[in-house]
């Protein structure tokens, strides 16, 4: 265990050195790229459409797109690297044996430390300008679950790609998909009652919805969404530990 | 862990390729749960055990299963069926490369070998100085991987897999690839593991390497064990059944051929002896009897017992006048300085036209020599004098 963890830190340099140094405007797309896309959402939906996230209330659109979008980005970014992380890594993964579960793992855990930043950067401004929420505090177990949803989902995905590589063409239409339907760019009280049902199938539905509440509402998120969450996160993890545990066996096979 | 402890132990290792045509069988196949892929058998009941301290050789005609059966004991491919147990460190040097990534330096690759394989940056900081030296990289080790040639490669990746200590050592057909020098320091090397009391399963198309370094040797056939036991008897089977083989192709490969030498022969070589003097040189001796004067020149070779030539010699090469013979003559060739290892060897001599182009009269002797030399190059120089009375 001692020596998996040791190992998970040392891909967790790795990766994160790769990022910051590989390229040599790897600091500056880390950071422009997600600054562009909050951009363009901040100009499209703002400026152009009028969108009011809350009829009530005077909640700035950009405090409502940033409460929850670091944390799609985290885990679409993440969702995307670990689809492809076990071909990039076949040569590794043939010739040493080591668990190659802590790849998927490494870059979720990569994309999740980044876009955390941007999100504590992102509170400092909002707590200066609105005042000190000690409710914020809830957001902490919301990541964790969103996190470990994540990991379940990553390492679902990373072990089928090497046997049916189409997923990787589809999977950017699927995460699109799931992104235009949750609340992330709009709040879930503006989507009109009929169509509700196809925002609480998914399940970001419930994370985003949740931070909204926390951060910008200062209220508990309904009881509902925890359980959701909780029971989500867990299943998708047991599901994701079970395939890879299962289809890791082939990987030498088919890569 | 007593001296005798089985360190290797397989039972019945059997590996089943499937081949699929198109990607999608495979997900049909787990869909509709019947089968869509035709198999390939690559490994069959392997079942053998290895002591501390044993060496391993695997042989065996390409896609016997050698590598399939070390990407196994590796832990990278799972057998279909069986069961295997390793204990100790596992070290392996799999085809090229061992799994390094192209785009980190030869430094951070290291630190990642030792990372994959469990060791802690401490102990791989430790050993980083060796491995540097060992593998005579120390101007190219900050630069990417991918800029590296495949004997770069080879030397890093030998280094890093042997530095780590391990308990034991698998090798697989890559020494060939590293020059004279490389591969004599390697197998200097895995001699030193072998008299630390280490194991090491090694495999090559080497069958001289092999029987200079491995006790025991398994030939591997159609994904079965063929033979296993002392290095000696399986390896005559080995080359003898290759032999066989080749002859049934007709390749007439070999430098010295008697067959095309002139038909209507008249110069005749008999009473061909060779006795060894001391260590290091060699007295081969023959009679030439002609029909009819005649001028050529006189050459020597010697063969492994695979056919492979170590050396081979002509006066002609030394730069000496054709030699004109007359009725009997013996000739004496003293060798010396030699520099090959103690096993029989064939041994030719021949007398050539005057140009040295073709062989006139070959005969050849099989002769053991004894020098105790344990390890040694595959191309060799001798001195060599000949001398016609």
């Amino acid at each position: 265990m001692k020596r998996k963890f040791d190992l998970f830190i040392y891909f967790l340099k790795k990766d994160i050195k790769a990022r910051y140094a590989g390229s040599g405007f790897g600091l500056l797309w880390a950071i422009l790229i997600p600054l562009a896309q909050i951009a363009l959402f901040w100009f499209v939906f703002s400026g152009i459409m009028k969108a009011r996230p809350y009829s009530n209330t005077q909640v700035p659109y950009i405090y409502f797109l940033l409460s929850s979008f670091f944390f799609w980005l985290a885990f679409s970014e993440g969702i995307i690297r670990s689809s492809s992380i076990i071909i990039e890594n076949a040569e590794i993964i043939k010739k040493i044996p080591f668990p190659n579960i802590l790849l998927p793992i490494t870059v979720i855990s990569t994309s999740y430390l980044l876009n955390f930043l941007g999100f504590v950067f992102f509170l400092i401004i909002y707590t200066i300008s609105t005042g000190v929420n000690p409710l914020i505090i809830l957001v902490i177990p919301i990541i964790l679950f969103q996190f470990i949803f994540s990991i379940g989902i990553g390492i679902f995905i990373a072990s089928i790609v090497p046997y049916v590589r189409d997923i990787n063409q589809v999977l950017g239409y699927i995460l699109q998909g799931m992104f235009f339907l949750s609340p992330i760019i709009y709040s879930i009280e503006s989507v009109p009652e009929r169509f509700k049902t196809i925002f609480y199938l998914n399940p970001i539905t419930y994370f985003a919805s949740s931070y909204h509440k926390i951060i910008l509402l200062r209220e508990m998120p309904p009881f509902n969404y925890l359980i959701t969450i909780i029971i989500s996160s867990s299943v998708v993890l047991l599901v994701g530990y079970y395939t890879f545990k299962k289809l890791k066996e082939g990987f030498a096979d088919v890569l | 862990m007593s001296y005798k402890d089985e360190v290797v132990k397989a039972e019945n290792l059997t590996k089943i390729y499937k081949l699929y045509n198109k990607p999608i069988n495979r997900l049909k196949e787990i869909i509709f749960k019947k089968p869509f892929h035709m198999q390939i058998i690559a490994l069959k009941g392997i079942t053998f055990n290895l002591k501390r301290g044993e060496t391993l050789g695997i042989i065996g005609e390409n896609g016997a299963g050698k590598s399939t059966l070390l990407k196994i004991l590796s832990k990278t491919l799972t057998p279909t069926n069986g069961y295997f147990e390793m204990n100790g460190l596992v070290s392996s040097l799999l085809e090229l490369g061992s799994g390094f990534h192209p785009e980190f330096t030869g430094i951070d690759n290291i630190f990642f070998y030792g990372a994959l394989i469990g060791l802690d940056k401490e102990f791989m900081k430790k050993k980083i100085e060796e491995i540097i030296d060992f593998s005579e990289l120390k101007d190219f080790i900050n630069y990417p991987i991918k800029t590296y040639s495949t004997g770069m490669y080879l030397r890093l990746a030998f280094s890093v897999a042997t530095s780590v200590d391990p308990d034991i050592l698998i090798i697989d057909e890559a020494l060939s690839v590293g020059d004279q020098c490389f591969q004599k320091k390697c197998l200097d090397k895995m001699d030193s593991f072998k008299k630390r009391n280490k194991t090491i399963i090694f495999c090559s198309h080497d069958t001289y390497q092999i029987r200079m370094f491995c006790e025991k040797t398994m030939w591997l056939h159609n994904g079965k064990i063929k033979m296993f036991g002392k290095s000696d008897d399986v390896i005559n089977a080995y080359t003898n059944h290759s032999r066989e083989k080749s002859e049934k192709y007709k390749t007439n490969t070999e430098i010295i051929n008697p067959e095309a030498s002139q038909k209507d022969t008249f110069i005749f070589i008999n009473d061909l002896t060779a006795t060894q003097k001391d260590n290091k040189s060699i007295l081969i001796e023959f009679n030439v009897s002609t029909l009819e004067p005649f001028e050529g020149h006189i050459g020597w070779s010697i063969l492994r017992r695979d056919m492979l030539q170590i050396s081979f010699i002509t006066t002609y090469m030394q730069g000496l006048k054709p030699i004109k013979f007359e009725g009997s003559q013996k000739v004496k060739i003293i060798v010396d300085n030699l520099n090959i290892v103690n096993d029989n060897y064939f041994i030719y001599v021949g007398i050539f036209d005057k140009m040295a182009y073709k062989p006139i009269a070959v005969e050849s002797i099989d002769h053991p020599i004894h020098t105790g030399y344990e390890i040694h190059n595959s191309l060799s120089f001798f001195d060599s004098k000949f001398i016609v009375e």
